[in-house]
């Protein structure tokens, strides 16, 4: 640890313990009256006076916020002082009187300059946002530009964070009952509403992560008690997510709007439902993370049947649709009526499931209610890969649990996963292992050599590894104590907190 | 005469002199044995202090029923009165063996802020030219003072209410009691102002603390499970292994023992090493880490330039971390990794704030 870090440290036990003493040594009857705190204040109390109060006000906090009050009473007069200072110090302004049409003249000049500038482009603000906007230059804009273009949207304002995704998405649900749900429909170019990561939510990301017809995807929902589905988060952050090979649908849209975003999937292994996500693929490192998770999952749910999951997707996706809109916008119970809203949201949620050809095995296969209960017992049959299964860290504690859910993310749970909070992490290499000997203490491993820890179930801490090889595996005993395992086999154990490895037999 | 019976210390060609140099218009109507009563009730108090240090019955009680003695010494011409007696009945036992000399006295009389004093006796008096006169000199200083310790709203109010105890609108026993009789002149009028205030604030928090519900939930839980062992630890133990304890039992509602256990370690460790400071070492640590004082504020406080208070405080910290980490190695032999575990555990968030779940319980 840094020794900055460690000062840190001193700084609040020193906060911590010296708030303590309150008193300690001599009771509150023994606190000096006002006369005497102001003359220890003014110093004019004889020495032998002073040390016994110094004493005193040393371990006693009533008195000492007392002064402390006094002190900032008195500083402010001396702030006066400092401003009447500084004052004194511009003085010169208004010194010498020559100076004051000077500094006039001058700035009349530069008045006259710069209307002079603005006359000789006199349109060029105007356009300029003019282009701006379609441009989507400010991810803020987007929200405007794009929610008007669903003919059936009935709220323009963008003024809600929400309400363009909740705009968007009820329009969408009616949609979907009337049309063949695999229509691929080129009047839906907004993307909003797509499930929206945990804490997550504003308009330019429900924008990115668009809900193109032929999307692969994912949803996400508040999970509840024995529910399966976590699927899949996806999540364009920093503003608009890209999506472009998946949204062409989107093509009416500015090609810019869709920057590179990460999408980020998330898996949950717990129940046994091998969901899937990965979508929208983005430029850059999230493409990367997007497509990995994707491969994971689908892999990971071999024994369903994408047949079978197929069948059941048109039904359910209207209940999911519905039930996506209420879990987005719990707060618009307007837009989404319908009453098995909630039965929709307390399943998984699933989107654009519609098109069968499309492979979205894993993603419908986590929409259909019924087919969660199969999906459980086949994935226990199955004995989902060990891979699958580390994704989910568990802690001493049952009701914490850690999730790797991307690259530089982690998630937390803190009521047995009902709900979850991500967590970025300072690597961009792949977490593969965790393991968590205490409640706050975990340790991660991946690629690259990196090894994390945090020893306060909130903050992470690179670990100097062994060597910048690929952990599999880590077995913690407890902050300072663990053992990792590299692809090849070797493993290494520390037992001062990553100080220093020995290879392990 | 000057040391006249019962224990007059102040005579009345002192208090005339001194009435002298104050330079109190004469419109205030001060004479110079009310005065003299004002200045003996100060130097009482002064050396009554001195002499039985460890009595807390110097206390607000003592100055009120002093000065209604001396003024009633004074309407009665100079014979002490009754109430004079059993005014300097209580004292004179403490005194009698350790009476002040003559010269301590007058040069703590030579010390005071006659000035001030002389306005505080006037005003008290109800003098209306000298009450006038406070107001426009100390009023605007007042509000700024409220302001600056209670904050923009809060402060007004604070600086307001006390202008009816400093005019006496209180009563006690018929008679008009004016905040201002418990000005001493040990300090100027100023600072006392301040000090006032800063009491009534700090107490305002403390009773607004005391009654105030703890959080709700979880926090509100872990403040009493705190509180508990505080109060278990006033019945008396060494405060180094009490805080230890009280770490250890938020041990049991935090569930990592690992954690618990070594910032209980650091704790007691720390809470040794505080002990052993030296007052002012530990006033400079409180004014900065407690109370979050600027080093100016601070040397303000302790009479330093803000240069030397930080010099000081970086010295005392590295002093303790020397110590603590001395003792951590040695006592409890941790090695380096553990104890840069335990500053690592420190850092963050802890089982609940101490600081506040303790101060309203002492």
């Amino acid at each position: 640890m840094a020794a900055r870090e460690e000062d840190k440290a001193m700084a609040g036990l020193l906060r911590r313990s010296l708030a303590q003493d309150a008193g300690a040594g001599s009771g509150p009857g023994d606190c000096p009256e006002p006369e005497i705190l102001a003359a220890y204040f003014d110093h004019s109390l004889d020495a032998e006076e002073t040390a016994r109060y110094d004493l005193h006000f040393s371990r006693c906090s009533v008195c000492r916020e007392q002064l402390a009050a006094m002190a900032r009473a008195s500083s402010v007069g001396d702030a006066d002082v400092a401003e009447k200072k500084t004052a004194g110090a511009w003085g010169w302004l208004t010194g010498p009187r020559w100076l004051m049409p000077a500094a006039a003249m001058l700035v009349t000049l530069l008045a006259i300059t710069g209307i002079a500038l603005r006359m000789r482009r006199p349109v060029a603000p105007t356009n300029e946002v003019a282009m701006a906007r379609p441009d989507a230059v400010q991810p803020v804009n987007s929200a405007p530009v794009t929610t008007p273009a669903p003919p059936t949207n009935s709220v323009p304002s963008p003024e809600a964070a929400l309400s363009s995704g909740a705009a968007s998405s009820a329009p969408r649900a009616m949609d979907s009952i009337a049309a063949p749900p695999s229509a691929p429909s080129a009047s839906r170019p907004d993307a909003a509403g797509a499930p929206v990561a945990p804490s997550e939510s504003t308009p330019s990301r429900e924008l990115g992560a668009g809900l193109p017809p032929r999307r692969v995807s994912h949803a996400n929902t508040a999970t509840r008690g024995g529910e399966l589905s976590r699927v899949g988060v996806v999540g364009g952050s920093g503003g608009k997510s890209a999506a472009a090979p998946v949204m062409q649908a989107q093509a009416q849209k500015p090609a810019s709007q869709a920057s590179p975003g990460i999408v980020r999937g998330t898996m949950q292994a717990r129940n046994g439902v091998g969901a899937a996500s990965g979508s929208g693929s983005g430029a850059g490192g999230g493409a990367v993370n997007s497509a990995d998770q994707t491969v994971t999952a689908t892999e990971a749910a071999p024994p369903l049947s994408g047949v079978e999951a197929a069948k059941i997707a048109p039904e359910k996706k209207v209940e999911a649709y519905s039930g996506q809109s209420d879990a987005q916008l719990s707060v618009e119970a307007e837009t989404a009526p319908q009453p098995n809203a909630r039965k929709a949201r307390s399943s998984a949620t699933t989107s654009g499931a519609a098109a069968p050809t499309q492979s979205a095995k894993a993603m419908n296969l986590a929409a259909s209610q019924t087919m969660e209960a199969a999906a459980l017992a086949k994935m226990q049959q199955a004995q989902i890969s060990s891979n699958l299964m580390n994704l989910q860290i568990q802690t001493p504690d049952s009701k914490i649990l850690w999730m790797i859910t991307g690259a530089d993310a982690i998630e937390k749970s803190e009521d047995g996963g009902a709900t979850w909070k991500l967590e970025y992490l300072e690597t961009h290499a792949r977490i593969i292992a965790g393991s968590a000997p205490s409640v706050k203490t975990c340790w991660l491993v991946g690629e690259g050599g990196t090894i994390l820890r945090t020893t306060n179930g909130a903050h992470w801490k690179t670990i100097k590894p062994p060597e910048e090889t690929v952990f599999v595996r880590v077995e913690a005993a407890d902050a300072l104590t663990a053992t990792v395992t590299a692809l090849d086999g070797r493993r290494f154990s520390t037992s001062d907190g990553g100080k220093s490895w020995n290879s392990v037999k | 005469m000057p040391s006249s019976p019962a224990g007059q210390f102040v005579s009345i060609d002192v208090a005339r002199d001194l009435l002298q140099k104050a330079g109190a218009p004469a419109e205030w109507n001060l004479t110079a044995e009310r005065f003299r009563c004002v200045l003996e009730r100060s130097v009482v108090h002064r050396f009554h202090c001195a002499a039985a240090s460890a009595s807390s019955s110097s206390s607000r009680n003592a100055a009120p029923m002093a000065d209604s003695a001396g003024s009633s010494d004074a309407s009665s011409g100079g014979s002490p009165s009754a109430a004079h007696e059993t005014r300097s009945a209580s004292p004179s036992s403490t005194r009698s063996d350790t009476d002040p000399d003559a010269r301590a006295i007058q040069a703590y009389v030579d010390s005071l802020h006659a000035a001030d004093l002389a306005l505080a006796c006037a005003c008290s008096e109800g003098n209306a030219a000298a009450w006038d006169f406070f107001m426009a000199r100390y009023r605007p200083e007042l509000y700024r003072a409220g302001r600056a310790i209670a904050g923009e709203s809060a402060g007004r109010e604070l600086a307001d209410s006390l202008y009816a105890e400093l005019y006496g609108l209180r009563q006690v026993e018929g008679q008009r009691k004016s905040l201002f009789d418990y000005f001493l002149g040990r300090s100027k009028l100023t600072t006392w102002l301040h000090a006032i205030l800063a009491q009534r604030h700090v107490d305002g928090i403390r009773r607004a603390r005391r009654t105030e519900p703890l959080e709700e939930g979880e926090a509100g839980e872990q403040a009493y499970a705190a509180q508990q062992t505080f109060s278990g630890r006033s019945t008396g133990n060494a405060p180094a292994t009490s805080s230890a304890n009280s770490l250890a039992s938020s041990a049991v509602s935090s569930p990592d023992p690992d954690r618990n256990r070594y910032l209980a370690i650091l704790q007691a460790a720390l809470t040794a090493v505080l002990d052993a400071l030296e007052p002012r070492d530990r006033l400079r640590l409180a004014y900065y880490y407690v109370e979050g004082l600027t080093l100016a504020e601070i040397g303000r406080l302790v009479g330093e330039h803000e240069a030397t208070v930080s010099r000081k405080l970086e010295r005392t910290r590295r002093e303790i971390r020397k110590r603590v980490e001395g003792a951590l190695r040695q006592e409890k032999k941790l090695s380096a990794a553990q104890l840069q575990l335990c500053y690592e555990y420190a850092q963050e968030e802890w089982p609940f704030d101490l600081t506040r779940a303790l101060s309203p319980g002492e």
